[in-house]
């Protein structure tokens, strides 16, 4: 086979990574950490969009994770295995229940997409052990052919292909653990919150509630039914839950064909408590089952024809209620929800220890007027849900080295088909709580609140998607003396249907061609020309082009030959790519239709309306010019390596509506191409490895520092100068500027129309009116660039094996505001939190950090301003994992080539100035996990 | 090989259309072909319901819960935003600015593309008059909001104009306004309107808007001059009404707003039937199905503005007015407008005394209680002696004949006619049910000067069309707020004794706040800085 036709199959066939060093970690059968050495390899394959790239022809900046590595980690989902890994991805978990808890990606301040083998796949549906690799690609040049779906970067996802060498092998995994909830709030006891409460009444110069003896019964548990003291966590959440997995995998290689097969289960329970009334559960679990099988069969000499299937179905249950989904064509992310959940952790962070008790005397749920909602009627008498999610793919691809008819030529074809399906089984039933009332000595009546329905059966499908992409491409790749030139045309076509949608079509025709010279000079160039049916006919389609220099250096004659200095590398490439976000034939002109728009006549009927929908707009794609340049270096026989990259993303024709979006048009304004921001970074990646005797060890450190700006927001002339937000971060907070605490009755400044007393918050009065109003609100957040960080590390001796993973981020503010934060929301009925034991009180005036307690909504106090506005940073030590690897000896008699029992963590500590709650998703609804897992890995 | 590969790429055919053609385009809604104009009639009924709408509108209260007749049960209401002056040009409950344009934006794309339809031209011309009318009723609305806006005549702008307007003048909005109202009046539906069209717009209705319209023009808000001839306009304009002796004052007060068809209400925003106004404003007290949330307390303030069935204030030592007993021998309206203690609901007896079903103590969890003693009544079902409730019409009433002939008494009394306003007043004081008394006075002072029945017009308002949205406009026209808007409300504590007797004592409860610049609301912050200089702020804000 000659060179070409190795890098074509490369993509398809080949495990991405350079097969010594991916051979090396199976043969180890050790899950390592190889970041640093990856980048100290000039002959690495990178696997990029529909192409491979070797180390040393690369000219953009691209992120590399192994998937070998990706698989220490007890991880149910690829997402949160990518954490730390890689310099400008960063990820945010914002929710952790069992099977909706892949975090939210920003790469260099953007959302990306995710691609499996080349096509936009739903994240949930990547299977760990099924990844060879993850590519992101984070400039304009490597995600150029993708055109218009190429400007927020990619995260493209490799499957595991044929093995290397001939032969077959088998790998049986079992892992188990637990997963623990990490920090959620405090809750106050019935008595304390009694007592503030009592307090904050007084403040408002309202009578007090609760009298001493009433104290003294909460504190007691004297009175268990009138005054009852629940901690809601305790009673709906488990300290843990079980999670097990079974994995078997296999590949081969024979003459004529390869293979990868993998079968995949898991089930991971909730960590809701369970009722034994319940034959059934209500409880948030996740079953998993998935295969993979990718064969490939050489037809001929110079033919290759392979089939890739996949297939997963995925169960999430719930507590009864509501499911509700939404998906992003864009990015392929599918968000499910399930409303009984969020609701559910809603109602603890609303519901004071006092409010019920969980059961009356007579078995049936405590509720009352103000809560008829009992939080364990919640969690276990509503019935449950089922949301079924099952999708399957299909990819063949043919090719052909066609050098037998012109030498260097090459075709290939690919066609994939998709479908997914989402399936939700509602069981809901309804149940009443009761008020228990003691009239008289032998007499107590019940007050009935809500209804006891009837168990409802619902199901219903609420995603059919199917998609067909299609690959034509052929090239030619030819060397004479030093010169090389491949070039490349392709021809690609997506269709994908949501519901009863027009197919979603994505036509892309790409041209690539890159030119090298005696491996020093490197000229990469790749233009697409694509488009979208949903934009209105002459604005579908636009020229996204983009070219690439680097220089070797180190391949210069002049480059002292030293073992001191490896390699340098300068690379820079700049180009223009898109972001579709077309909305659904926006563009057209169209009333749509209502019932019961008014009502007319004696009868009392509602009659018919029709009205403008949104006004038609004709969008085009939104655009970013990137600029990327980045060094590589490699120094003490390649053990050190660093990699500096510096980019500026301009993005314009961003959908935004425009500044002066009048009423008085009497509709509202669309989002119109208008938008103009800039993404500004700095990312470092740093890595040592070394061996020492038996003891390999290797450490790898990634920073990025990201500053995202509004460049142009067409806001029009402000009041005032600080009301401009032209120039600002993007996702600036704005508020007042809170100045200290009111001392006297009366005294400002503080917001206007309101009556202040002692301990309120005071506001800088920013325009000297004398009163706080909207001229007053100014950005309150930080201005300095976000900084994400991780450090991988980890060594290797004899048979044992070590791994971790740290992940930071720094300058991120979160607003403290609302619900978990303010004490008695909701009119006064909310619960408070400990940390409002450090209000503002005549004793406390020099050292409160909370203003005076209202019992409910405080227009002074209870608005945004920096006084809220808190760190998030933090560190987190995301991933352990030790391994010892037994082999030979017995093992050999029995044919196992290797045995490997691990233990491995998730989220194991955390560093952070926040004590209430954890800092990544604020601990206000379903808590993220810590996962301690055990298990043993045979290979056969 | 290859040939299959090309293959798959031939076979792509067309198989769906290229756009979605089953959207409704501008040309189906005004189709030249459609005989029975469908869609052109769905449109005019989408914008029937920009009319303006009441009752429990800002955060579940009434609007008039920002005067000195109520305030919201539960504390933190939005409604405070208005009610203790922290209004703002970005923070205003009742904005109406964008919704107002949105309306007048649907009445002109119709009256620009209806002529395309073959309708019958009597059909057609109903509903170009009764579009224009709600265009104009909600230039009303922006006028008493913000004073002088940009008029937009029959203009529905394109997003490709840049629209930069300036503010048409209060007097110029009134002309329009007027104007409108003229043009359209031969072209409305007369009245009475019959049983299958009840709801439309017809020819009084537009003379009602009229008569407001030129009422708040002569007000002294807005007439500063005291220009007579503005108080002689309202007067004629609301005489108009009258003189079309077409409606007159219902027999019963409480089935005004229950009944759907009544002969004294003009205009009403036309609702499905349901029970919701109970649900909001009934006492706290009642259990499944019948939970009710009492949203709103009245003010004692209110309470002693009502007199005695004898007419007489209850200040009046001749009234017989007896503290002991507070609410026996009161006008009738009283008990239809507000629940106080021992008032018959749901086959029970009203408990709003310390510690009662429908005033509990603190410990008690209810979602709320009153703050005043009181709650709503006004706009209820007649459910005193039903078991539950069930769907009752509620529509809120736009305009009402007893409004008219206020209207046509106010302006009548500034014209120096006591004895119009004198006629009036008996009318409307009789059918409430008060005593005609010996001097067939109705309990009215007798021989009142201009200053004297002003004060006994604003009172009759007051009591009349309470929670009609009527007091809170009222205070602000008057130019009175200022005094009567900057004060502490007061409710009643009642303490049940032991022999089943109640002792009433009077307590502050909450204060109302008005500052001089809220008699215009600001125009939303976005709005002024949109337009490019166009459009000035309201003095102060």
């Amino acid at each position: 086979m000659n060179n070409y036709i190795k890098i074509i199959f490369s993509l398809f066939f080949l495990a991405p990574s350079a097969v010594p060093a991916a051979a090396h970690a199976y043969a180890a059968g050790v899950l390592f950490q190889d970041t640093a050495r990856q980048a100290a390899r000039q002959d690495s394959i990178y696997p990029l969009f529909f192409t491979t790239k070797q180390k040393d022809q690369l000219v953009s900046a691209v992120g590399f994770a192994d998937g070998a590595a990706l698989r220490a980690v007890p991880l149910t989902g690829i997402g949160n295995a990518l954490t730390g890994r890689i310099a400008g991805l960063a990820t945010i978990q914002d929710a952790g229940e069992p099977g909706n808890d892949q975090p939210l990606f920003l790469l260099r301040g953007r959302t990306p997409l995710v691609l499996v083998d080349g096509i936009p796949r739903n994240i949930y549906t990547i299977l760990p052990e099924q990844v060879a690799s993850v590519t992101v690609l984070k400039d304009a040049l490597s995600a150029a052919a993708l055109g218009l779906r190429g400007a927020d970067g990619v995260i493209l996802i490799t499957t595991r292909k044929e093995a290397k060498q001939r032969g077959h092998n088998m790998d049986f995994s079992i892992n188990t653990g637990i997963a623990q909830p990490l920090k959620q709030r405090e809750l106050l006891s019935a008595a304390a919150y009694a007592e503030l409460y009592n307090e904050a009444l007084q403040n408002d110069g309202r009578p007090a509630l609760y009298t001493a003896d009433d104290i003294v019964k909460y504190r007691n548990g004297s009175a268990p039914y009138t005054h009852p003291d629940n901690n809601w966590y305790a009673r709906v959440m488990e300290k843990q839950a079980p999670y097990q997995r079974y994995v078997l995998s296999a590949n081969g290689k024979t003459d004529a064909m390869g293979y990868f097969l993998s079968i995949d289960y898991l089930e991971q329970d909730g960590l809701l408590n369970q009722s034994s009334l319940n034959s059934y559960s209500t409880n948030v679990d996740y079953k998993r089952f998935g295969f993979r099988g990718n064969v490939s069969i050489d037809l001929s000499p110079r033919t290759k024809l392979s089939l890739n299937i996949h297939g997963s179905s995925r169960r999430r249950n719930a507590p009864g209620g509501a499911a509700s989904l939404s998906f992003a064509p864009n990015t392929g992310r599918l968000d499910i929800s399930t409303g009984s959940i969020s609701g559910l952790f809603n109602s603890i962070l609303n519901t004071p220890a006092n409010a019920y008790p969980v059961y009356n005397p007579d078995g049936s749920f405590g509720g009352n007027q103000l809560f008829s909602n009992n939080i364990w009627g919640q969690a276990t008498g509503a019935g449950y849900s089922q949301i079924n999610m099952n999708d399957g793919l299909a990819d063949l691809v043919l090719e052909r080295d066609m050098s037998d008819v012109w030498k260097g030529w090459w075709v290939k074809g690919t066609a994939s088909y998709t479908m997914e399906i989402i399936h939700n089984i509602i069981r809901n039933k309804s149940f009443a709580t009761y008020e228990m009332k003691v009239t008289g000595a032998n007499d107590t009546i019940y007050r009935q609140f809500g209804s006891i329905g009837e168990q409802a059966n619902t199901s219903g499908v609420s995603v059919r998607n199917g998609s067909l992409f299609m690959d034509f491409s052929t090239g030619v790749s030819r060397s004479w003396n030093e010169h090389h030139l491949d070039v490349a045309l392709q021809y690609q076509r997506s269709s994908a249907r949501y519901g009863n949608q027009l197919p979603f079509v994505i036509k892309n025709g790409i041209f690539r061609a890159e030119y090298r010279m005696g491996n020093r000079y490197i000229l990469d160039v790749v233009t697409s020309y694509s488009g979208n049916n949903w934009y209105k006919p002459g604005h579908q389609y636009n020229f996204y082009p983009a070219a690439g220099l680097g220089w070797n250096v180190h391949n210069e004659n002049f480059f002292p030959q030293n073992s001191f200095f490896d390699q340098l590398k300068l690379r820079t490439n700049y180009g223009l790519v898109g972001r579709i976000d077309a909305n659904y034939f926006s563009y057209l002109y169209t009333y749509s239709n209502y019932g019961s728009a008014y009502y007319i006549g004696t009868g009392a009927g509602g009659v018919q309306g029709t009205e403008e929908s949104q006004l038609p707009y004709v969008r085009t794609t939104e655009k970013a010019l990137k600029w990327n340049i980045g060094a590589d270096l490699g120094m003490l026989n390649n053990r050190a390596t660093l990699s500096v990259d510096y980019y500026r993303n301009r993005f314009y024709d961003l959908l935004q509506q425009r500044g002066r979006n009048t009423a008085l048009l009497g509709a509202p304004y669309p989002a119109e191409n208008i938008g103009k921001s800039q993404y500004s970074g700095l990312e470092a990646t740093a890595g040592w490895s070394d061996k020492v005797n038996a003891f390999e060890y290797e450490i790898a450190a990634n920073l990025a520092i990201q500053r995202g700006r509004i460049i142009y927001n067409d806001q029009p002339p402000q009041a005032h100068p600080w009301m401009e937000t032209a120039g600002d971060r993007i996702g600036q907070q704005y508020g007042y500027i809170a100045d200290g605490f009111v001392t006297t009755a009366g005294e400002g400044p503080v917001v206007e129309g309101y009556r202040s007393v002692p301990g309120d918050l005071k506001y800088r009065d920013l325009n000297g009116d004398g009163v706080i109003n909207f001229y007053d609100v100014t950005k309150i957040g930080p201005d300095k660039p976000e900084i994400y960080y991780g450090i991988s590390a980890g060594f290797r001796f004899k048979g044992f094996d070590v791994s971790l993973q740290l992940a930071g981020l720094a300058n991120r503010m979160m607003n403290l505001t609302g619900l978990g934060e303010w004490e008695f929301q909701n009119e006064g009925r909310g619960p408070a939190f400990p940390h409002h034991y450090n209000r503002w009180t005549p004793e406390t005036a020099a050292t409160a950090t909370y203003p005076r307690l209202t019992a409910g909504f405080n227009p002074n106090n209870h608005v945004n301003s920096s006084f809220w506005l808190s760190s998030a940073d933090f560190l987190r030590l995301k991933t352990v994992a030790l391994g010892y690897t037994f082999r030979g000896g017995v093992l050999d008699r029995l044919k196992i080539k290797g045995c490997r029992v691990f233990a491995s963590g998730y989220n194991l500590l955390t560093f952070s100035g926040q004590d209430r709650f954890d800092p990544e998703n604020g601990s206000l609804g379903y808590p993220l996990q810590r996962i301690l897992n055990g298990g043993i890995s045979i290979k056969f | 090989m290859l040939a299959a590969v090309t293959f798959i790429f031939v076979f792509s055919c067309r198989k769906y259309e290229t756009y979605p053609v089953e959207r409704i385009t501008d040309n189906i809604v005004y189709d030249s072909l459609d005989k029975n104009a469908t869609y052109a009639e769905w449109v005019v009924n989408g914008i029937y319901a920009f009319l303006p709408n009441g009752y429990n509108r800002i955060d579940n209260v009434v609007l008039d819960a920002a005067t000195d007749d109520a305030v919201a049960s539960n504390f933190g209401n939005n409604i405070e935003v208005l009610g203790k002056s922290r209004l703002s040009a970005v923070n205003n409950p009742d904005d109406k600015w964008a919704l107002a344009y949105e309306a007048i934006r649907r009445a002109n794309l119709f009256l620009a593309n209806i002529h395309v339809v073959p309708r019958d031209e009597t059909t057609k011309t109903y509903w170009k008059a009764e579009v224009r009318f709600i265009r104009a009723m909600n230039y009303f609305e922006l006028l008493r909001r913000y004073g002088g806006v940009p008029l937009l005549g029959d203009k529905a702008y394109s997003l490709e104009e840049n629209i930069q307007l300036g503010r048409n003048t209060f007097n110029e909005v009134v002309s329009y306004i007027v104007q409108e109202c003229d043009a359209i009046y031969p072209s409305l539906r007369t009245d009475p309107i019959d049983n299958t069209n009840l709801g439309r717009i017809t020819q009084a209705a537009a003379l009602a808007l009229k008569s407001r319209t030129l009422l708040l023009a002569a007000s002294p808000l807005n007439n500063p001059a005291d220009d007579p001839a503005r108080w002689l306009a309202a007067a004629t304009a609301a005489k108009d009404v009258i003189n079309l002796g077409k409606y007159s004052l219902a027999g019963n007060f409480r089935e005004i707003f229950t009944n759907r068809k009544s002969p004294e209400v003009i205009l009403a925003y036309q609702a499905a039937q349901h029970s919701n106004l109970e649900r909001q404003n009934a006492p706290v007290g009642y259990v499944e199905p019948n939970v009710s949330q009492g949203y709103v307390s009245p003010t004692q303030e209110l309470v002693n503005a009502f007199p005695m069935q004898n007419g007489l204030p209850v200040t009046d030592a001749a009234s017989g007015y007896d503290p002991a007993n507070p609410y026996t021998g009161r006008d009738p309206r009283l008990a239809a407008t507000v629940f106080y203690n021992g008032m018959m609901w749901l086959r029970r007896p009203v408990e709003t005394f310390e510690g009662g079903l429908d005033n509990p103590s603190a410990a008690v969890r209810v979602s709320r209680r009153t703050r005043t003693g009181y709650y709503l009544r006004k706009f209820l079902g007649d459910f005193g002696n039903a078991t539950d409730y069930s769907n009752q019409n509620h529509n809120f009433p736009i305009f009402r004949y007893a409004e008219i002939l206020l209207n046509y008494a106010e302006a009548a009394n500034e014209t120096d006619d006591q004895a119009a306003a004198y006629t009036q007043l008996k009318e409307i004081r009789k059918r409430a049910g008060l005593q005609a008394g010996a001097d067939d006075l109705y309990g009215l002072k007798a021989n009142m000067g201009k200053t004297d029945m002003r004060e006994a017009i604003r009172l009759e308002r007051r009591l009349e069309l309470a929670f009609e949205e009527h007091r809170y406009w009222d205070l602000r026209r008057w130019k009175t707020a200022e005094q009567m808007l900057n004060k502490q409300l007061t409710g009643v504590k009642i303490i049940r004794n032991t022999d089943g007797t109640f002792t009433y004592s009077y307590q502050p409860v909450d204060y109302v706040s008005f500052a001089a610049k809220q008699y215009a609301y600001p125009v939303p912050y976005k709005e002024v800085t949109a337009s490019g200089g166009g459009i000035t702020q309201n003095k102060d804000w």
